[in-house]
């Protein structure tokens, strides 16, 4: 018997091993300072002012770096937010991404290094409840009456979305891909996500976004899985490349409705946002214990499922299951997860930072951010109202003055 | 002259281990200047270096370039050396010192000093030699240069720049300005780079400026480039 046990046990820890070997990272990712813009040996002298030669000369150092530490240079990619080039190496055989990363790291040149990590979305596979729109939880048809998220641009990071679905028609103002140079595909998370953003409204079919007349720039930086399920998996560095680009286009809001592990990388480019005063909106995973990242990160607005189990009081909750939206094609159906949740308070904040563009990040939380009866910061997750937080930004009467008034206790249903 | 040329190179060798460097090599069609022919409105090859060391800020560079003066063949040689200070994700401001001097023509060698922005693509700078090409006057030079990516690889871009030269002008009976214009088209499929532009001149003719140019150069002239880098 005891013999039988140790052999199970021998056989589970050979199949973690086995399991971890296979979600390890195989991959690294370099960070190389670019120097500011300044003069070159030929500035003046010829006609080349746009040349960049200090491309190059990463390149180089990108490439001595690779053969030196026995990795290969794979991709590479400008963050001039950062000041920085980021390149993608590979691992050679029998070395490991921590000690790749301890090498560089201690290396003048390298600025800085890291794992190129894995991260998923957050939406589940079983959407079949009972129909029960959310936007109404929302009062959405009043909250239009005043803000619909024009002038605003959400930067959507997630998998590709498909234009063809009638509700999405001339609502996605740029597609763009960062999971490789193939072309852009239209996917399930991705889509679903888009359409509680900005899904047309009074189209006379599908449902209303939370934002209709938002601009919406569909990142792909997540690829599906699976042909018949939403899951889809993203990684450090084709996140990075699409989160540099919504720096580049200036977008008030980020939709983040993924998680995976901390990164060094995303923690700066989201500090880089956030010091533009951009909106980003992260879906918590339920099954992390710090709600995963970038959810975790500071500045970033925290959004769990209302019947999340998480117990941060910094976390909003918003309606995540029974939600109805766009699927690739002329299809809708219900979805559940963080996933739509996080979309719709994306929306919400679309329609705040129309109604007061120059909102701090400051009085954006304290209008998402529910307060007990007696105004004292709650101490758990609460539910977004979302007409208070509107009245708030705007000081203007919505869903009923009294109600607004009222609701600073509780959130109405 | 050979032995500071091996005194920089060491140098640079010994830094190069934690610089970024690169190099270029260019065939212009014709080598214009702030508007002015340095090679008689006829084509030249030429050949740059340029490193960074990007965690201090410090920068430097050279550049070798065939020229024409006084109807002659020539070589310029030029070095440069600055500082370069992020101020934000788009924003930065330089300094720096430029030297260049004319083999054969020694007379024409100087030095200057400037200082500048970038804001995006948008460089700014402002340049002041205080013996322009070695003329006896100093010069006050601002440029502005732009360029903006179009589809692909292919950019255009601008240049504009104001010369002021200092001193008595009373002698050319002309002003003591001249502006110059550039703008035009480019490719860049690395390792190459070419580039189209017109660029054109006003103002107070080269020889009251202290130009080493043809007397009849021309003021206006379009100006292919190649480019290859390393």
């Amino acid at each position: 018997m005891t013999r039988i046990g140790l052999l199970a046990t021998v056989w589970l820890g050979a199949c973690i091993a086995m399991n971890v070997q296979a979600h390890a990272p195989t991959q690294v990712l370099v960070m190389l300072r670019a120097a500011a813009p300044h003069l070159r040996a030929a500035d003046g002298y010829a006609v080349s002012y746009a040349a960049s030669p200090g491309e190059n000369a990463r390149l180089h150092t990108a490439h001595e770096l690779a053969q030196h530490y026995g990795l290969q240079v794979v991709d590479n990619w400008p963050m001039p937010a950062l000041g920085l080039d980021c390149f993608v190496m590979r691992l050679g055989p029998g070395m490991t991404a921590s000690d790749a990363v301890r090498w560089l790291s201690h290396d003048a040149r390298v600025e800085s290094a890291q794992p190129r990590q894995t991260f998923h979305t957050l939406a589940n596979d079983d959407p079949l409840y009972a129909l029960q729109p959310t936007a109404s939880a929302w009062h959405l048809a009043e909250l239009h009456a005043i803000a619909t998220g024009r002038h605003v641009a959400i930067a959507e990071v997630d998998s590709g979305v498909d234009t063809s679905n009638p509700d999405l028609a001339g609502q996605v103002a740029e597609q763009r891909n960062f999971v490789d140079d193939g072309a852009y595909r239209a996917e399930l998370h991705g889509t679903e996500v888009a359409g509680i953003i900005v899904a047309r409204a009074g189209n006379g079919v599908g449902i209303a976004g939370v934002a209709p007349q938002a601009r919406l720039l569909a990142l792909r930086a997540c690829w599906q899985l699976a042909d018949d399920s939403p899951a889809s998996a993203c990684d450090s560095f084709t996140l990075a490349k699409a989160l540099q680009y919504a720096l580049e286009k200036h977008v008030q809001v980020i939709n983040l409705s993924l998680s995976g592990p901390d990164d060094r990388l995303l923690q700066r480019l989201l500090d880089a946002a956030l010091a533009q005063r951009i909106t980003i909106v992260g879906a918590v995973d339920d099954n992390a214990a710090d709600g995963g990242f970038p959810a975790s990160h500071k500045g970033v607005l925290a959004v769990a499922g209302e019947h999340s189990i998480t117990q941060a009081s910094e976390v909003l909750l918003a309606p995540a299951e029974d939600v109805p939206t766009t699927q690739p094609g002329a299809r809708w159906n219900l979805v559940k997860g963080a996933s739509f949740a996080a979309a719709e308070v994306s929306g919400l904040a679309a329609l705040l930072r129309e109604l007061a563009p120059d909102i701090t990040p400051t009085q954006l939380h304290d209008a998402l951010h529910a307060r007990t009866a007696l105004g004292l910061v709650a101490m758990r997750p609460m539910t977004i109202d979302a007409c208070a937080a509107v009245a708030q930004v705007s000081h203007r009467c919505t869903c009923g003055c009294a109600a607004a008034h009222a609701s600073l206790g509780a959130p109405r249903r | 002259m050979l032995r500071i040329v091996v005194a920089i190179l060491v140098a640079f060798m010994a830094l190069q281990a934690r610089a970024q460097v690169t190099g270029s090599a260019s065939f212009v069609s014709d080598y214009r200047f702030r508007g002015a022919s340095l090679s008689d409105d006829r084509p030249a090859a030429q050949l740059a270096f340029d490193a960074d060391w990007p965690s201090t800020g410090w920068y430097a560079g050279g550049m070798m370039s065939s020229a024409r003066i006084d109807s002659h063949p020539a070589v310029q040689m030029l070095g440069y050396a600055g500082y370069v200070h992020r101020l934000g994700a788009d924003l930065s401001w330089e300094a720096g010192l430029r030297y260049t001097r004319l083999t054969g023509r020694e007379a024409y060698a100087y030095a200057e000093a400037y200082t500048g922005f970038a804001f995006r693509q948008l460089v700014g700078r402002i340049y002041y030699a205080p013996n322009y090409f070695h003329a006896g006057s100093g010069a006050w030079y601002a440029e502005l240069n732009d360029s903006h990516a179009l589809a692909g690889n292919w950019y255009a871009f601008a240049h504009a720049g104001y010369l002021r030269r200092n001193g008595d002008v009373a002698e050319y009976h002309v002003s003591r300005f001249r502006s110059d214009l550039s703008a035009g088209i480019g490719v860049a499929v690395q390792p190459w780079n070419i580039q189209l532009g017109w660029t054109t001149a006003h103002g107070a003719p080269d020889a009251a400026l202290g130009y080493p140019t043809a007397a009849d150069s021309r003021r206006n002239a379009w100006v292919l480039s190649l480019a290859y880098a390393w």
